[in-house]
């Protein structure tokens, strides 16, 4: 046997240095990037933007929004991923590809399928009857939610198919109902995972632009939210502004990361 | 009136490509049966059945003379020990213990008797606050006993309950179990597919294969009278040979071994190793090898091109002489095709 083919060889040390620098290059990229934002030169200040109350209204509406887009996607994602882990249904693979467009088609897409919708019978119907989506608030949740939704779907049906199946039979032979055994056993044990599936909604919606502009306009003090207010700046040329809204965006979406994360006990690093 | 313990009469189903024959089999009250059999004959979809986590194509179910068939498995009175024991986890043993008493919203004195009662036989006391995920698998497999054992059951369901255990700790925990039992008086349908844990165990074993039941039967019967090549098979019986009765004497290859009370036809013939005798009489045979297990001395013997197993009481040299006794009445005969 060659010294290459020992236990710690360099055939092995080869191999954990190719794949460790491999793995370094998407977060190194990412690192930079986010330095790059940092580092440019600007003359305003971090808190400058602040004092519009054009950015205040946005940021806030980005909040609210993005909080209520990232529930409703939770309260459809548990049970398209319950659905998708334990059953198959005639027809499940395409649901399945159904429930995976919005990640892969353009998010410009939705906002153009969500216009035309609402100038079909149906769609009019909802406007005068139920409620304004067009061009006004409800849409931009409407349109975040359809977008975060596909993510959230993805991550409740992985927390679900972590969860054995048999853990709610043994439940029901101990006396439980359908119901007590889906509340106490299923949803409990899935709990961290659809705590990921709700924090990646909500930083999707936060971040989303493509779908709300297209649906909902970007009307100053109505439906600017903080990723339009980004796109308006930088074609102002307000470019300090821009990056400065960017850097907050960053910084909001990670301290949310690891408050979520370290909460639920995985790592954060 | 005397409770009649679990009844199943015709119980068949259907998944994929895996048929459960009709299934006929009755365990008495306060019995212990073990169902044996190797992986994948059905032994574990037979017990989702009898708890009602999968629905019957057909046949009926009686537990204590109530028709349990379709009710809900909230409502059967039968605790599932599964394999692997699937404890809740992120709780702790008392949390998954008390599982059923809080599911029933069921508090009070009894029930507190009943979890103080069970905590103590089960040895989980220190235990109690520690989270499942911590316990090794001699607690874990307590916990999940102790969990079932809460509901009250009249019939206890127990899936393989050591398999996932070390060796070493299996033949205590398999006295435990039995101790236990016999405590409670609890009807058990234990499954295993290991033959020493079901002698161990069993007052009545039931073989199961490729979704139907073979035998059933006392342990003695199921070793001594196999009731096809199968279970003489599983049940480790070294001395399977192709038979011939002929005019009423019993043939194997060109030897004649005697005549019993037998039709003729062709056989598989079925001697168990200790009912060999080997003396310095009986007809010639020469020692092949000999070998000491944990239970007997084998010794393997060429008898007139018959290969033949007997327990024996010390080990022999290979070429030794020895006379072998095949007794005709402990000869069982099946017919083949069975």
């Amino acid at each position: 046997m060659g010294p290459e083919n020992r236990v710690g060889g360099w055939r092995g040390r080869a191999f954990l240095s190719l794949v460790g620098a491999s793995a370094a290059i998407y977060p190194l990229a990412l690192a930079a990037l986010l330095l790059c934002l940092a580092a440019y030169p600007r003359e305003a200040s971090f808190f400058a933007p602040w004092s519009e109350p054009a950015i205040r209204h946005a940021f806030l509406l980005s909040v609210v929004t993005s909080l209520a887009a990232a529930f409703l996607s939770l309260a459809l994602a548990i049970p398209s991923g319950y659905v998708l882990s334990r059953y198959r249904i005639p027809g499940w693979r395409l649901v399945d590809i159904l429930l995976y467009l919005p990640i892969a088609v353009p998010p410009l897409v939705l906002g153009v399928a969500l216009l035309i919708f609402f100038q079909t019978a149906p769609g009019r119907f909802i406007e005068h009857h139920l409620l304004a989506f067009t061009f006004a608030v409800p849409g931009i949740i409407l349109a975040q939610t359809l977008v975060s939704a596909a993510y959230a779907v993805r991550l409740c049906k992985l927390a679900f198919d972590g969860v054995p199946q048999k853990h709610a039979g043994v439940a029901r032979t101990l006396g439980a109902t359908r119901w007590q055994a889906f509340w106490h056993i299923e949803l409990a044990e899935s709990r961290s995972g659809l705590v990921e599936a709700f924090l990646l909604a909500w930083t999707t919606a936060f971040g989303s632009f493509g779908p709300v502009a297209l649906f909902c306009g970007i009307t100053r003090m109505r439906t600017e939210i903080l990723s339009s207010s980004i796109f308006l700046e930088f074609s102002i040329g307000n470019l300090d502004n821009a990056l400065i809204l960017s850097l907050w965006m960053g910084s909001i979406a990670a301290v949310a990361l690891l408050l979520v994360r370290g909460r639920t006990g995985k790592p954060i690093w | 009136m005397v409770n009649p313990g679990l009844h199943i009469d015709g119980l068949t189903g259907r998944w994929g490509s895996f048929r459960l024959e009709p299934v006929r089999m009755q365990v008495p009250a306060g019995a212990y049966a073990v169902l044996l059999g190797p992986s994948g004959s059905g032994k574990t979809t037979l017990l989702e059945l009898l708890c009602g986590l999968r629905p019957p194509a057909g046949g009926r179910v009686e537990l204590g003379g109530r028709e349990i068939t379709q009710a809900d498995p909230a409502v059967r009175r039968i605790g599932y020990v599964p394999q692997e024991y699937h404890l809740f986890s992120g709780r702790n043993a008392e949390w998954n213990i008390r599982f059923s008493a809080s599911m029933r919203n069921a508090r009070g004195e009894a029930i507190e008797a009943r979890f103080r009662r069970i905590v103590e036989t089960l040895h989980l006391v220190p235990f109690l606050r520690q989270r499942v995920e911590t316990l090794s698998g001699g607690e874990r497999q307590r916990v999940a006993l102790a969990r079932a054992l809460m509901t009250e059951p009249e019939l206890l369901l127990l899936d393989e309950p050591v398999s996932a255990l070390p060796e070493s700790l299996r033949d205590p925990i398999c006295r435990e179990l039995k101790d236990l039992q016999t405590r409670l008086g609890v009807t058990t349908l234990h499954v295993c597919h290991n033959l020493d844990e079901a002698l161990a165990l069993g007052s009545h074993l039931v073989v199961m294969d490729t979704g139907r039941i073979v035998q059933e039967g006392s342990p003695q019967d199921i070793l001594d009278r196999p009731a096809s090549r199968f279970v003489a098979q599983f049940t480790q019986c070294k001395n399977l040979w192709a038979a011939e009765v002929r005019a009423g004497e019993l043939w194997i290859q060109d030897t004649a071994l005697g005549r019993g009370n037998w039709e003729d036809g062709s056989y598989w013939a079925v001697l168990r190793p200790e009912y060999a005798a080997l003396s310095k009489t009986g007809l010639p045979g020469r020692v092949l090898e000999s070998m000491r297990t944990c239970h007997a001395v084998l010794t393997h013997i060429e008898l007139r091109g018959i290969s033949l197993w007997a327990c024996d009481d010390r080990l022999r040299a290979p070429g030794d002489p020895v006379g072998v006794t095949l007794p005709h009445e402990r000869m069982h005969l099946i017919p083949r095709g069975a």
